[in-house]
Formats: C-alpha cells, structure tokens, sequence
C-alpha cells in the first residue's frame, strides 16, 4: 500500500496529463459517436427493416475484438489518435443507436396520436415531444457507451494515443505492479465518475440537459482552440518503444538536446508503441525522432539490395547500408551507439565455469543439453536454425513464451536461452550472453532515427545527440537496464546519472 | 344551422374486418354530437376519420362543405381540437407548454399565449400561478383532462373531437367534467363530436345522439327522441340500461353527498372496534362496502339511518337525507 502511494507520488505528473489525455479522447470519441448513431437511429425509426440491420451491422462491429480493430485500422489511418478514435466510436455505436432506437420506439402510441393530432410538423414532433421523452433512455445508451470507451480507451497507448493505458503498460513492462494498479484504478474511478455524471443528466428536465450538453460542446471546442493557439513554438517531440532501454536513451536524448539549447522543450513519450507504429509516426510528422537500431532496419524498415543483404550477412556494418536507405525515404540515421543490442544465447555463469564455455563454438562441443527458446527465436534464420547450420548446435529445444525463460533457466530446468545481449536479466539471474564468434547474429547498434529535413533545421541537436556515438557498452546498458527494471528507479535518474559520470553532461550550477 | 361535417357512404375496411361500414352522417355546425355504442362498434374510427388520422377506404368527408381532402393537413388539425381518453399531456412540458402548443405553431404573439394560457386555466378552474408551470404528473387525472380539454379549445377551433375523454376518472371527477363540457360548449358554441360507450352520459351532454353497432349507425336523434322512439330493441335495451340507473350505481360514487371519515378498521367487528375506541363517530353506524349498490343499500339505510362506506378513494359517511337529496338531484338531470 505505501508502494502505490509512493508511486503515485512519483507519478503525479504523469498521471494528470494521461487522464487530461484519456478524458479528451474519450469525450470526442462520444461526441462523435452521438452525432452518427442519435440522427442514424430517428432516421431507422419508420424503416424497421433497416433499423434491424443497423442493429446487427452495430452489433457485429462491437464483438471485433478492439486490439483487432486497432490492427485493422493502422494500415488505413496511421498510429495515434485517428485510429483509437475510431475504434472507440465503433464501439460506442451500438449502446448509443440501440438506446435511441428503441427509447423513441417505445414512446406510448398515445403521445405520438396526439402530436399528430395537434398538427405538429415531422420535426416539431421529433424536437418537442419525442426526444424528450426518450431521453432518459438514450441518456442510459450514452452512458453504457461512455464507460464502454473509457475501458477500451487504455488500449490506445498500444499505438500512441496516450491515455491512463500508458501507466497500466508502463507498470506491466517494467514490472511495477502499483503503477499498473494506479492507471487501473484510475480509470475505473474516471468511468465511474462520468457513469454518475450522467445519471444526474438522465434525471433533468429536456432544457437543462440541452444546456449541460452545450456547455460541454462549447467547453471543449474551446479547450480545442485554445490546445492549436497556445501550442508551444519550438517543441521537439521524442518517442520510444516498450521497455525501459528505450525510455533511458530518450531521457538521454533530452537531457543532451536540452544541454544545448535550454530553451527547446522537449516532449517524451516513452513506451509509445512497436516497431511499425513509431517509424510511421516519424514519417507522419506525429514524433520527431526515436531510437532504433540498425539491424531492424534492414530487416524490416527498408528493403536492402540482394548485394547488400550479403553483405551485411557476411558481417559488414549495417549502419551505412541503413543510412543510405533511409535517405531515399526521406529520413536520417544519427552516428550508432556502440552496444549491439542482438540475440544472444545465454547460460548461467555457474554453468559457463564449470564447462569453460565462453562463445557458441564452445558450447557446440556440449551435447545433450535443454535450451528454451522463444517460438520466432526457434524458428528464424538468423536464430536457432542458423546455429545448426552454422555452428552444428545440437540442443533438445523447448518452446517457451519469453517471459519465461529467465526465470526458468535461473531454476535450472534448462541449461540455455536466448535473449537480447543488453537484458537486465542477464545480470539480475548471474547469466552470461555467450559471443557469437562466428558471426550469425546481425548487427543491432541503435541511433536516433529522424527525417532528414529535420536533421537539417536543427544541427545543434544533431551535434547534441551524436555525441552517444560510440558510447555505451553491451555491459554499461545491462546495468541501466538493471536498475530501471529490477532497482525500480525512474529512467530519467538513470540516464542523468549516466551521462554526468561519462561526462557527457555538466552539472548545472 | 348549417352541416359542419357530412359523412356520405363512408366506410372503413382494416384487412377483413369492416370497422365502419357505410355511412351517412351529418354533425351541425354548434351542436354537441355524441357517439355511442359498445366496445368495437366503430365509434373511434369515426372520430378519427374527422381529422385524418384515419383514412376512410370509401365515401367522402366534407368539412364545412369542402372535401377534407382539400385542406392542408396541418392546418385541418390545428382548427379539429382533439382530446383522448388516455389524456396524453406531454410529460416533459409544463401544464402551460402543453397548452400553448398550438397557439404557437400558428405563431401567436408571445403575449396573446400567454394571456390565452392564463384566461383558459381560470376558464377550467384552475388557478394560473399555481398551475401554469407544474408538471402534469404533479395534477390528479381530473385536473389533467382539464388541461386536455383546455389544450384542444384554447386556439377556439372551431370542431373539437372527444374520444371517452372521462372513461378513466372516478365518478366525481366525471361528473365535473361534464359540467364543464356543457358549461363551456354553452359560453363558446364550437361544434363537439364526444364518443362515449356509456348511455347515460351522452343522454346527459348530447344535443342529438348516435347510436353505433358493429360498424353500422343504428339511429341519431336527440335523447328524447331515442327515449321515445327505439330504433330497435338494440337501441331500447342500451337506452334501457341508462334509465335503470340512479338506484343501480355503486354506493362509493354517492361519496359528492357524504361526510369523509376517518379510516376504518378492516374485517369482520369494525365497527365494535371503531365504537370501542371512539374514534369514529358518535352513533355505531354499519360498515358497508361501497361496491354494493345503492339499491343493496336501501334497507340497511331503512334500519339505521347512517352508513359508512368503505370506498378505494377514501371511506365516508352516508346518511338517509344524503341519498334522497341524490336521488332528487339525478331526477332533475334525466328530465332535463
Ligand atoms: N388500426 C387498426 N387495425 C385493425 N383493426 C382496427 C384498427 N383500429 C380499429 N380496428 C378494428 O375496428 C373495429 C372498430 O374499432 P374502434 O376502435 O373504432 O371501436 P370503438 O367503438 O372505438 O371501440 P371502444 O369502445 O372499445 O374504443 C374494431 O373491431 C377494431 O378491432
Ligand atoms: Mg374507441
């Protein structure tokens, strides 16, 4: 209990601004939803064939599974906010439609004679008498909608968009159990204080709940105009991927771009999602630069000639194949740092002792030993395929989800793994990542990844950053991965801490 | 006077069930017309033809003389009051919204609704300030209709529709009712077509009547004429029904000639107990319940003079002189 109170201490900050986030993209999320699925259900209202339809087509978006959604709609419409947004509203549509449908289906045959009776245009009708008597139920419909999105809505940090997802995922990747239970809770309490905000809604009469809803429009459009003007002028903007090496290099990349120009602001957004997102965000104007390495793109990012390819499977350098690649993109590749952030395949130290094993040549020698790998580790080229081929490894291989396999090689159920050369876990269980000394695995050295235009407009921040090329070792990297992971402190004292010991950075007096 | 509204071999056909067949019907302009018969005889049907909520399959309708398909059909309804027997005031509106609708889809100036709303409330007994913005949940089913009724004359069309407009009230409230029907088709002489199913009050409020049965007009005439002259034992029988009734009705409506009393005690020795604790009246007055009717009563009145009556909307007492001044009162109204 005095963890997540000293967590949420610690977070304060972050959690503002994330509920600032959730809060804004769910309200437009509902707004949106509103203005589609209130005119869409009067209209269906004297087409009950169609209203039916409506209610299936409605029902059948909302059992898509939202992460599939959000998988969907990425190749369409990008990362970040356009995608969760429409997710959100898909979801929010069948509550909202269902409710309006049937609250105005619903109304007693005798009010709807009567407004006939009296003359009252199709309109008037609508405006007068039949809206306001479903509104309690179509208030009922918002609301199931409401806290519908403000759950789905934590998967939006899977893919950018920020939001009370992005301390619930922070705490699962860095395995800090109260700041998961605090981005939770946290959005537990905001569905909960909307559900109740509505239910007063539901009980006013026609005029005040008019009045409440344009106050809410007006509040937010305003809130909008002011976000465009008040933007700050000159703000750079750095993402990271999941994890904590990501989040301490983009520390890294602040403190040194603030280092050199004090006025920049610069924004972070660390765990901001996988691979494909961030590189399109880059190219989308939607973040200004990330780290990444090398080996991913020429492997996924951009497509190498057949001659490169060799070449780089020969174990020449990928950086400047990447760079020239990028180049026709439109984008730029700093200087690398020096670690290589690769697989690796890794034993316990005891066990390397007692056979004298250093490199993967050594370790061919052994036989009839238990390795588990991860499926796509198991399965790749460049992983235990390649080791048969290449080294004539011989392991009896168990199929494990990667999550596991430390802890399962640290009980001595198998005696090999793999894993990236840079895993906290590797010092935190006394591993050892074992050299490839033949050279299979490809060469990952990570740099800040921008558009080159960018690159071009601020060389001061260029000269900032390359001064990480060529520093930091596979060992220095362990160890930050180690404290952040294992010692729970923040990325960015790590990060400080590092570059002041380097002398990367001067103490400010 | 002239023909307000002609019915001429109107008839009207739900897939096999002829709910109006045939007919020929003239309402005069400033007459108050009832329309009786049983459940299903086609009375609403009728009614509803007039203002095309309902479309005849044949015959036609004139309307002051001019086809009713010629009219603009907004227009038509904003000059047919209607008022329903599930009374329907809007429940989000006000007492006075409702009542303004019409007045402002023709576009009345503010002031004119507002004195309108205002003059009407009083016109039905009710006062403005403290009516005007309640909502209708907040008025009993009497008050309510007369703010139905209310709602359909206040822009003085010149036909108002009823459909059993007080079949859902108690006796008391009913009987209100029709006085203010009466009394305000007297003051303002618009032209009323009332459908009732129960004899006695369309003997009580109509100018002339018509008698329905299963889609077809049996006979119209004024009371008198139908009292008289039977168009066949159909028209006897129901009339009949009417005539029988002052000592047929159920003892709780005598409740306007009663004293209201404490609650009672339930089951057998009430009215021991009551005598024991004092707490009702003076004399041991029986208990009777006020479902019986009054001929039931009458000689358990013979013997001691006073009743209690255990009545849904609240017991009272009933005494001899109570009744005849009753009986007296309903004499006068049936030979009206
Ligand atoms: N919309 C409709 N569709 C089909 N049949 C209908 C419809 N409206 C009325 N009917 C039928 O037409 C006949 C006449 O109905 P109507 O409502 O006019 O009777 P009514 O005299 O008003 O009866 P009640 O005293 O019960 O109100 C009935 O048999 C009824 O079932
Ligand atoms: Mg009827």
């Amino acid at each position: 209990m005095k963890d997540v109170w000293q967590t949420f201490l610690d977070q304060r900050g972050a959690l503002v601004q994330q509920l600032g986030q959730h809060i804004e993209l769910s309200l437009l999320a509902l707004l949106v939803a509103v203005v589609i699925a209130v005119p869409l259900a009067i209209w269906a209202q004297p087409h009950k064939r169609a209203a039916n339809f409506l209610l299936q087509l409605t029902g059948i978006l909302q059992t898509i599974p939202s992460l599939a959604v959000l998988g969907l709609l990425i190749p369409l419409v990008g990362i970040g906010n356009p995608p969760t947004l429409i997710a959100l509203v898909i979801y929010a549509l069948l509550p909202i439609f269902q409710n309006t449908y049937v609250g105005l289906d619903e109304i007693d045959p005798a009010y709807k004679e009567a407004a006939e009776a009296f003359g009252m245009s199709r309109w008037r009708k609508l405006v007068k008498v039949e809206l306001p008597l479903a509104m309690p139920v179509i208030i009922g419909g918002i609301r199931t909608a409401m806290v519908l999105i403000i759950g789905t809505a934590t998967l939006g940090a899977f893919i950018g968009a920020g939001g009370l997802g992005t301390m619930i995922m922070t705490g699962i990747n860095a395995n800090i159990p109260a700041m998961t239970f605090i981005g939770a809770l946290a959005a537990a309490l905001l569905a909960l204080a909307f559900s109740a905000g509505l239910s007063v809604l539901q009980k006013l009469r026609w005029r005040q709940v008019l009045l409440v809803l344009g106050a809410v429009v007006v509040g937010f459009g305003g809130y909008g105009v002011y976000q465009a003007v008040a933007a700050p002028k000159d703000e750079i903007v750095i993402a990271g991927k999941m994890g904590s090496e990501p989040s301490i290099l983009i520390n890294m990349y602040k403190l040194l771009i603030q280092q050199a120009d004090p006025s920049v602001q610069v924004t972070l957004k660390p765990n901001f999602g996988q691979t494909s997102f961030l590189y399109s965000a880059v190219q989308n104007d939607k973040i200004d630069l990330y780290p990444e390495f090398t080996g991913t793109v020429v492997t996924s990012l951009v497509k190498p000639s057949k001659a490169q390819n060799a070449a780089i499977a020969a174990g020449s350098d990928s950086y400047p194949i990447a760079k020239s690649l990028l180049n026709k993109e439109g984008l730029t590749l700093l200087t690398p740092m020096k670690y290589n952030n690769t697989y690796a395949v890794v034993v316990t130290q005891a066990f390397a002792k007692a056979h004298n094993i250093k490199t993967i040549s050594d370790l061919a020698r052994e036989r009839g030993l238990i390795a588990g790998f991860d499926v796509e580790f198991n399965n790749r080229q460049d992983g235990y395929k390649g080791l048969q081929k290449l080294y004539g490894l011989s392991l009896n291989v168990k199929t494990m989800s990667p999550d596991l396999r430390y802890s399962v090689i640290h009980s001595g159920k198998i005696q090999v793994t793999d894993g990236y050369s840079t895993d906290s876990q590797i010092r935190q269980y006394n591993l050892l990542a074992l050299q490839d000394d033949k050279k299979l695995f490809p060469i990952y050295q990570g740099a800040p990844l921008m558009k080159a235009s960018f690159a071009a407009k601020h060389p001061a921040l260029v000269k900032a950053l390359n001064k990480l090329g060529g520093r930091i070792t596979e060992t220095q990297m362990q160890k930050m991965n180690y404290e952040v992971n294992v010692q729970k402190r923040s990325a960015a004292s790590v990060a400080k801490a590092f570059l002041l010991k380097q002398g990367l950075l001067k103490e400010a007096k | 006077m002239g023909e307000m509204i002609e019915f001429s071999h109107v008839t009207k056909q739900f897939a096999d069930n002829t709910a109006v067949a045939d007919l020929n019907l003239a309402i005069r302009a400033g007459e108050l017309f009832v329309l009786v018969g049983t459940s299903g005889s086609g009375k609403t049907t009728t009614l509803k033809m007039i203002n095309r909520l309902v479309a005849p399959t044949s015959g036609t309708i004139t309307f002051d003389g001019k086809a009713l398909g010629d009219f603009n059909l907004r227009r038509l309804r904003w000059d047919i009051g209607y008022v329903l027997q599930q009374i329907a005031l809007f429940p989000t509106m006000t007492v006075g919204q409702n009542i303004a609708l019409i007045p402002e889809m023709k576009k009345w100036p503010r002031a004119k609704v507002k004195q309108a709303v205002d003059e009407g409330l009083r016109s039905v007994g009710l006062d403005p300030k403290t009516y005007r913005d309640r909502l209708p949940s907040e008025l009993s089913g009497g008050e309510q209709q007369r703010i139905g009724i209310l709602r359909a004359l206040v822009a003085r069309p010149p036909v108002i529709l009823m459909d059993e407009p007080f079949s859902a009230l108690d006796p008391l409230s009913r009987t209100q009712l029709q006085d203010l029907v009466l009394e305000l088709h007297a003051r303002l002489g618009m032209t009323i077509v009332f459908v009732t199913h129960d004899m006695n009050e369309a003997m009580r409020l109509g100018d002339r009547i018509a008698v329905m049965k299963e889609g077809h007009l049996l006979q119209v005439g004024t009371p008198t004429e139908i009292a008289e002259a039977p168009a066949n034992t159909f028209v006897a029988d129901f009339f009949a029904s009417a005539q029988r009734s002052p000592l047929s009705v159920a003892v709780a409506s005598l409740a306007p000639y009663g004293t209201a009393v404490a609650e009672a005690g339930e089951g057998p020795g009430d009215s021991d107990a009551a005598q024991r604790s004092g707490a009702s009246s003076a004399k041991s007055a029986p208990v009777v319940s006020g479902q019986m009717t009054l001929s039931e009563l009458l000689p358990e009145l013979a013997e001691s003079n006073h009743v209690t009556v255990k009545a849904q909307e609240g017991n009272f007492e009933l005494s001899a002189s109570a009744v005849l001044r009753y009986l007296a009162d309903n004499e006068k109204e049936q030979s009206k």
